[in-house]
């Protein structure tokens, strides 16, 4: 029964793992300007991330430790800080972002400015953290993120054309505006397959104390939970693509970005969309927050625990604090969120081979994984899409830059 | 035995089974002739800093003399007390016979306890 309800939640974290002010402006932002031909960048996000999250919990679930320990002691130090320095900095600027998120979703509602909701917001990712254990931090943002299905309900209420979404699943080049949709693939990318998810999913793992014995119902949640949240994503890039290309609108802000639900919701789209909005950035910023944290304290041996009360893992408990503070002096400074996010997102995808290559070499080790090693399928699909993304990132982002 | 691949950078476990850091350094010792010996085990910023660069010890050995518990730079761990090898290093004393949690205990009493509902 244990693992049942362990499995109907871990599909649900899917939702927290992927919808968030990453997935969603990405999302939006294709769907707008290309309509459903970045579909398949999506697609291959979900795959990776779906690989990627089963096996940072056979990790776990066979080594009894995270995949943080493992890169410590397996790489040195010295190689160890530079992977971690290069993932917390871009993930730090991701956490800007979700705190920008939630307080963007905020000022829909109250029309009082961004500035002014980075500390309260702060203050509550705090609160819960402090007060509560990891299941909460895990569950409750999942299950009140539910509400992220009245995207999928929109999408239905418009009746997209679906020969034409799925002719957006095979990756075509666009007539116009080339340098701008491969950024958008590789901000989708980042998106989608971002580090500090396989750090947090093996830091639960090891929390819940897996073994062996979960190994399959791994390959499930990690599978499930990727596909789940990713086709939601899905679900927004239709809606954008419905609402704002079919009447040529670029979205550039969110305010905007909330009209999506008012076509097919008029009266409650946009609260809709507010609370679709801060839940998820709210729960992936307690989710960010904690990775870094456990980024840290891990690699450096620490009691790192959400279970106990904070006096109990004070360096643990210190590090999320000051990183949810430091996170809140950009958006005091108002820098414009989704400028963060679309920086965040392909910074992400530049540095994947950083985190995923230590990743892999740990994944094929039986030191680890004794006999769970990967097989040649999780290898190679990895390798492929992390390359696709590197090389995507390494020639799109500098388009983007100079080409304005 | 290999000394890198299963000692360095390992976890340290005491013997109540709490966690109390990870192996940072290592000191060996080279008598005259006879086989080279592990003597002990450290940790501590100063030798993460030495291991990453030399720019970074000096800044790291200020912050730690006027920040924080003040400990030694260098927590020192006798290699007889390690009792069993793993994927972990297990010891035979307690957490607190060392100055390992110095700084655990330091953000505990001036910080943590002192925010409603730490302790």
């Amino acid at each position: 029964m244990k693992k049942i309800i362990q499995l109907a939640l871990g599909i649900v974290t899917g939702i927290g793992g992927f919808l968030e002010i990453g997935s969603v402006t990405t999302a939006v932002q294709a769907g707008a300007a290309f309509r459903y031909q970045l579909i398949w960048a999506l697609l291959l996000g979900i795959v990776c991330l779906g690989f990627m999250l089963e096996m940072s919990g056979r990790f776990a679930a066979v080594s009894k430790h995270t995949v943080i320990d493992g890169l410590r002691d397996r790489f040195g130090f010295g190689f160890f800080s530079i992977v971690l320095s290069g993932v917390a900095l871009v993930v730090f600027l991701v956490l800007v972002a979700e705190i920008g998120g939630v307080a963007l979703a905020i000022e829909m509602g109250t029309g009082v400015g961004i500035p002014w909701w980075g500390m309260p917001v702060a203050f509550l990712a705090w609160l819960l953290l402090w007060k509560g254990n990891f299941d909460l931090v895990e569950d409750a943002p999942s299950i009140l993120g539910l509400i992220t299905l009245f995207f999928a309900a929109g999408v239905h209420r418009l009746e997209p054309e679906w020969n034409d979404v799925i002719k957006g699943a095979v990756p075509s080049l666009p007539a116009t505006d080339k340098p701008h949709y491969w950024f958008l693939a590789v901000s989708i990318l980042g998106a989608s397959v971002s580090p500090h998810l396989m750090y947090f999913y093996s830091s639960g793992a090891v929390e819940e104390k897996w073994d062996k014995t979960y190994i399959g119902i791994n390959r499930i949640i990690a599978g499930a939970g990727a596909a789940f949240g990713g086709l939601l994503a899905v679900a927004v890039l239709i809606l954008s693509a419905l609402v704002f290309h079919a009447r040529d609108i670029d979205v550039e802000r969110f305010d905007q970005m909330a009209r999506m639900m008012k076509v097919p919701f008029p009266e409650w789209g946009v609260v809709l969309f507010a609370l679709a909005l801060g839940v998820t950035c709210l729960g992936a910023a307690m989710e960010i927050a904690l990775s870094i944290s456990y980024m840290i304290g891990q690699g450096l041996g620490w009691h790192c625990s959400e279970e106990g009360k904070p006096v109990e893992e004070a360096r643990f408990s210190t590090a999320y604090t000051v990183i949810l503070f430091l996170a809140t002096i950009p958006i005091l400074l108002n820098i414009d969120p989704i400028k963060v996010t679309t920086i965040a997102m392909a910074l992400t995808s530049a540095t994947l081979p950083l985190a995923i290559v230590p990743f892999l070499i740990l994944m094929n080790d039986d030191a680890y994984l004794k006999d769970f090693t990967n097989g040649i399928i999780s290898n190679s699909v990895v390798v492929v899409i992390m390359l696709i993304s590197f090389v995507l990132a390494a020639v799109s982002i500098p388009l983007q830059i100079f080409g304005g | 035995m290999r000394i890198v691949r299963d000692v360095l950078d390992k976890k340290l476990i005491d013997v109540d089974g709490s966690e109390m850091g990870r192996v940072d350094g290592i000191v060996l010792e080279f008598p005259q002739d006879r086989q080279p010996r592990l003597v002990r085990l450290e940790m501590g910023g100063e030798i993460l800093a030495e291991r990453v660069g030399h720019w970074l010890i000096r800044p790291v050995t200020w912050l730690g003399a006027h920040i924080g518990p003040r400990r030694k730079a260098r927590v020192s761990i006798d290699w007889k007390h390690v009792d069993r090898m793993g994927r972990d290093l297990h010891l035979d004393i307690r957490a607190d016979e060392t100055e390992a949690l110095a700084w655990e205990h330091w953000l505990a009493e001036n910080f943590i306890s002192r925010i409603p509902g730490g302790g």
